[in-house]
């Protein structure tokens, strides 16, 4: 089958069986290999990827169900958000293998999308379907709220 | 990114090629210097560094680079590492002179060749420089990739390298004072942060070569089943597959692209005689050990009274621990890609064990090992999974090619995360009895403790740690216990089965740790003696006993504690690391949490303080992880866990605050990438014991019936 996906902000043909899901497809018809197989049940959070906006794992999520839906993956998102989670990354030196860390930018950046100032709690409940088997959990913890902050920041809102 | 016309192009055929070898510098310019096997200076003033190490996200590139160009005197910025080919100069003096990257030796054996590489070419630069300006070499000094002159002048060392280049590398080349260190002892930038940061990095699984294919294999369902038949109709008949074919370890279906290779999987139908595995349970393995452990083992240390051989001797303590079999699970399934090409075959890998890998799969293809090109990727996380005793999913990868002797194309092996936890290797499960006498005073003065479990290490290229029958590997941890015990003794039983195992992260300390500081606090306990105290009056070592001290004061051992919670220790040594932890609990209603880990580490010199609180962090969510979670359940000789969602790992939410600190210290550095794992079960099962009463003698805490 061909399918049309609105990727990353353009279109894209690609031919793949409709039960494959997005992940494969992004991986190797597309070469975006930033988004990441981790163990393909939607358990582990490295293949997440926004669909409209949604942190979605792309690892069960058939191509044909994608639709219209726009697709953002780590390779292409661009924002305040996305800019002051990257440099929060490396300011607090977060990745150990950094495997996971796609998924776990593109989740922290649903979140900060839609709270700007998150509480502890709804950071580690936004954050909990994502693994980390190096232990970076309080990196990520630190870096998300520094982000927060830089974005809340008055020399920030411009 | 590519451009959307790229995209239409390649929609046409099957796999984009990702053709960059995550750690391969491209097009980097021929090296001017390089003045031994660990350095190259670019023309351009570039520095490579070589590493032989595997960077599996413990940070061991960035810190022999830094160790590196502390002698150097280069800036940072023009820094980078290339992973090595398997040579012997990378060979570990740890292992025989392996090339393997484990029981954290990286920075402990590479520490002084790292230095001494960076002196080396800093020493021909400087007597370049000197030759230059008719000075002596020791009016020079060097600054950031620069020598300097008295009278100011300066040349830049690329500026020098051609003529340094002819001077014959010196044996014994000057090294700085300590005190004069300037980049170790610092944090600078991580080498891979901003890639890793981005979704940039490239890992073994991201290289797609240009017509590749990809093969998962059908494993045996439960260990020991033999292969009757198979019928690959309609595995052949899934769009993509390519080739079927039987290997030793099952069934082996290739494909154009992986989820093509996953359903033809699915589509094959393989019939297995399962009854040699069919007795095969956790319960039965342990019914056995149980019996084992009141039977005299092999002497791994000899006492002075005879060994115990009832479960419990009149006037003694005793009592019985459990470790299970563990699952590594770095987040990075096990992959490599291979491919027979002329003259040679090119494996591409993330592998903490290069030189084995090679020398299997040269062994199964018939070719000299030199012919096996390695080329090392970074790696999704290792944990000691990636340095296999037989290169298992590796040589399966050879056993592909051998089994189509005309095949050229690529072939990416991929081990789901289902294969890896049905088929194993996995951390050994581990019995241990202990049997404790107390003299006058409640003095300890008898401890006698045996292990029951499966070496990792027999028929392997490490089986020279297997000595006496005993593999050393089961004994850590114990042997070189730290207490004064004047009738200390230790015996094994190494049992065998046909369940593969090999290391874990921490190695034998993951689970001799937990059996002896749960035991000394049950002692403590016993002894009507606070835990803390305890062990001050048992503990022999003084650094063991500093970080005992300093993680009790950073964690306010002594201090109250709100309602419904308690504190814990532990304290290990491994391999010349010190480690304390202080774990906080609480239980509200039935369910357990932990709050706070705090850690004393004690490695000696610390090379890069962020990245060595990156591995005590690390190491204690990965420790914790094993405690709360981690455990293979064994039935009719098949794993019940399947997959995250049956073998839990620890997330963001039950994650607690974790404190580390660093004894201030100029002693050689020691490792520090898994000393941060053992104490961490221990700490937490005594602060439940603290506040509930509940020993907890069998992990992982959440198949003991506790809530977490």
């Amino acid at each position: 089958m061909k399918y049309q996906l609105n990727l990353n902000g353009a279109t894209h043909e690609v031919e793949a069986p409709a039960e494959q899901p997005l992940l494969w497809v992004l991986r190797e018809c597309l070469g975006l290999v930033g988004t990441k197989y981790g163990c393909g049940i939607g358990q582990c959070g490295a293949c997440t990827v926004h669909l409209d906006g949604t942190p979605t794992r792309s690892c069960l999520l058939p191509v044909a169900a994608v639709g219209s839906q726009q697709v953002w993956t780590i390779e292409s998102v661009t924002g305040r958000e996305a800019d002051a989670l990257r440099a929060a990354w490396v300011r607090h030196n977060v990745p150990q293998c950094g495997y996971c860390q796609s998924g776990q930018l593109m989740s922290a950046l649903a979140l900060l999308r839609k709270t700007p100032n998150p509480t502890p709690t709804e950071l580690n409940s936004h954050l909990d379907g994502n693994i980390c088997r190096c232990g970076t959990y309080t990196r990520i913890r630190a870096a998300v709220m520094d982000a927060a902050a830089v974005l809340q920041a008055p020399s920030a809102s411009g | 990114m590519l451009t959307r016309r790229a995209f239409l192009q390649a929609a046409g055929s099957l796999i984009i090629p990702i053709a960059l070898p995550a750690l391969a510098v491209p097009n980097a310019p021929a090296p001017v210097l390089n003045p031994n096997s660990f350095l190259e200076i670019s023309a351009d003033g570039a520095v490579t560094v070589i590493v032989g190490q595997a960077e599996m996200g413990q940070g061991v590139f960035t810190a022999l680079a830094a160790v590196l160009t502390e002698e150097l005197d280069a800036p940072w910025a023009s820094v980078q590492v290339r992973s090595s080919h398997p040579e012997a100069q990378f060979g570990n003096p740890f292992f025989n002179g392996l090339q393997i990257t484990a029981a954290s030796t990286s920075v402990v054996v590479f520490f002084e060749p790292y230095r001494k590489a960076g002196a080396q070419a800093r020493e021909m630069l400087v007597r370049a420089a000197a030759e230059k300006w008719g000075l002596k070499p020791a009016l020079l000094k060097t600054h950031q990739g620069q020598v300097l002159a008295p009278d100011g002048r300066t040349l830049a060392y690329r500026e020098l390298l051609g003529d340094a280049a002819r001077y014959t590398p010196p044996e014994h080349p000057k090294l700085k004072k300590i005190a004069d260190f300037a980049l170790i002892g610092t944090s600078p930038l991580r080498l891979d942060v901003i890639a890793k940061s981005s979704g940039k990095q490239r890992y073994g699984i991201d290289v797609q070569e240009t017509e590749g294919l990809v093969a998962v294999v059908a494993h045996a369902p439960s260990f020991g089943a033999l292969l009757i038949s198979f019928d690959a109709a309609q595995a052949q008949a899934v769009p993509g597959c390519h080739t079927v074919v039987q290997i030793p370890s099952g069934v082996a279906v290739l494909a154009t692209h992986t989820w093509a290779a996953l359903q033809a999987r699915k589509a094959l139908s393989v019939v297995w005689d399962e009854r040699p595995g069919a007795e095969l349970s956790t319960e039965k393995i342990l019914d056995n050990y149980r019996a084992l452990a009141l039977t005299p083992g092999s002497t791994a240390k000899a006492g002075l009274s005879p060994v115990p051989t009832s479960a419990e001797p009149k006037g003694q303590l005793s009592a019985e621990y459990i470790a299970p079999y563990l699952a590594h699970l770095p987040m990075e399934p096990l992959n490599c890609v291979i491919q027979r090409q002329a003259q040679r075959v090119v494996l591409t890998v993330g592998t903490q064990f290069q030189s084995q890998d090679q020398q299997v799969v040269a062994n199964i293809l018939g070719v000299a090992r030199t012919a096996v090109e390695v080329r090392v990727t970074a790696m999704g996380g290792g944990f000691g999974r990636r340095a296999n005793p037989k290169s298992d999913w590796i040589a399966e990868a050879a056993e592909i090619l051998k089994a189509l002797p005309a095949l050229t194309a690529p072939v990416k092996l991929l081990w789901t995360r289902e294969d890896e936890i049905a088929a194993g290797y996995y951390r050994p499960m581990v019995l241990s009895r202990i049997w404790a006498k107390t003299g006058a005073d409640n003095q300890l003065t008898t401890w006698h403790q045996r292990i029951v479990g499966q070496s990792a290490c027999d028929d392997s290229a490490l089986d020279f740690l297997v000595q006496k029958g005993i593999d050393l590997t089961t004994v850590d941890g114990v042997t070189t216990l730290k207490y004064a015990i004047p009738d200390f003794s230790v015996d094994v039983h190494q049992t065998r089965l046909p369940i593969p195992v090999q290391w874990m992260r921490s190695v034998g300390h993951s689970h001799n740790v937990f059996f002896v500081e749960s035991f000394i606090d049950e002692l403590a306990h016993a002894a009507a003696t606070e835990p803390l105290a305890y062990r001050r009056a048992l503990l022999t070592d003084p650094r063991l006993a500093a970080v005992l001290e300093l993680a009790a004061e950073k964690a306010g051992w002594g201090t109250p504690l709100p309602a419904g919670m308690a504190r814990g220790l532990s304290a290990h040594e491994y391999y010349g690391s010190y480690v304390a932890i202080v774990a906080e609990v609480e239980k509200t209603g039935a369910t357990v949490k932990i709050r706070r880990l705090v850690c004393a580490a004690d490695c000696g010199l610390v090379v890069n303080p962020d990245g060595a609180a990156a591995q005590i962090q690390g190491a204690l969510v990965y420790g914790l992880s094993s405690a709360l979670y981690g455990g293979i359940t064994l039935e009719r000789g098949r794993a019940l866990q399947t997959n995250f969602d049956t073998y839990p790992v620890l997330r963001m939410a039950n994650c607690p605050s974790i404190e580390s600190f660093f004894v201030n210290s100029s002693l050689a550095p020691t490792g520090l990438g898994e000393c941060g794992v053992p104490s961490v079960a221990p700490a937490i099962c005594n602060a439940l014991f603290a506040l509930t009463g509940q020993r907890i003698r069998r992990l992982p805490l959440a198949q003991q019936g506790i809530s977490i």
